[in-house]
């Protein structure tokens, strides 16, 4: 089942579990992620890949966003998004959004697609690639966020943008994972 | 050398539980791996233990029971066992043993063996029932 965030924002989706949007703090990153775990508690596989896979989206949003808050003078570190989870009969539905630069755009929709053309040892090899490749400096993620993400939820990565103005985009990077997983029954 | 005792934190990440003896050079590594800077605190304990095996005879054993660890953590992780794989070719008395749980909903042990590969080191595979 297909879930867009564009129509969400004009419809009522009553299998909404979790919409947030605002600054993606420290703080916010544990309550939405430990959230989502115990919304699952009962399906310990699908509760370790929904925490998985939030965890990796909300802190892209909160490492990648090009949006962030700004108090007076004092600028966040943190990024500026939306995380929106639908619990579906039979699948769970993760969806991030945030800006980014417009000429950042084909360089991940292009990631995504490698990343979605791979199986399961196809990304298992990549993600060992990546990780074994020097970290970039200053850099506090692991850069293997994406392929991550596809190896959790076993469910290709949806990408969508829209263009906001001359320079910006919002971008929503979205999976679903299986509500069917084995032994969990 | 004093110990390391980290205990679980929840605050804004999840710290492991970490205790490092330096009077047994018992070293367990506990729970989830969930951190603002993964790489300054696995620095940390690598520090410990090249300053343990730079003064002890005794070997050192490290346990690893995590039962998560993001992606960072993930990289730290391995830059660790790396330096122990270094060490063990110096000649230093290094056993890794690697837990996981059974039933193993976090694909621990595929990732023992993802890490086995890349660090070339062995690893002791060890499964708990949960």
């Amino acid at each position: 089942m297909e879930f867009n965030i564009f129509d969400y924002q004009f419809s009522k989706e009553q299998d909404l579990l979790l919409y947030y949007k605002g600054e993606f703090d420290d703080s916010t990153l544990l309550e939405i992620t430990s959230f989502l775990k115990e919304q699952f508690r009962d399906l310990p596989r699908v509760s370790k890949k929904v925490f998985a896979v939030s965890v990796e989206l909300v802190q892209n949003i909160a490492y990648y966003s090009a949006e962030t808050n700004q108090f007076g003078t004092h600028k966040s570190k943190y990024g500026v998004g939306i995380m929106l989870v639908a619990d579906l009969p039979d699948e769970v539905v993760l969806t991030s959004g945030n800006l980014i630069p417009k000429s950042d755009l084909q360089e991940i929709i292009k990631r995504c697609d490698q990343i979605n053309k791979l199986q399961q040892d196809e990304l298992r090899l990549l993600k060992k690639d990546i990780r074994n490749q020097p970290r970039r400096e200053g850099h506090k993620g692991g850069n293997i966020g994406l392929v991550q993400v596809a190896i959790k939820s076993e469910n290709p990565l949806k990408v969508e943008h829209k263009d906001v103005d001359n320079n910006m985009a919002f971008f929503t990077l979205s999976t679903h994972i299986s509500k069917n997983q084995q032994g969990d029954e | 050398m004093e110990d390391i005792v980290i205990k679980n934190e929840q605050g804004a990440f999840f710290t492991p539980n970490v205790n490092f003896s330096a009077s047994t050079g018992k070293c367990v590594l506990q729970g989830e791996s969930y951190l603002e800077d993964s790489f300054e605190f696995y620095a940390n304990l690598t520090r410990w233990i090249e300053q343990y095996l730079s003064t002890n005879k005794n070997g050192l054993e490290m346990d690893f029971k995590l039962t998560y660890f993001n992606t960072s953590s993930s990289r730290a992780i391995l830059e660790l066992l790396r330096k122990l794989k270094t060490w063990q070719a110096e000649g230093k008395q290094i056993t890794v043993n690697w837990f996981y749980p059974d039933p193993d909903d976090d694909d621990l042990l595929m990732e023992a063996e993802d890490f086995m590969d890349d660090a070339k080191i062995k690893m002791n595979l060890i499964s708990y029932k949960i």
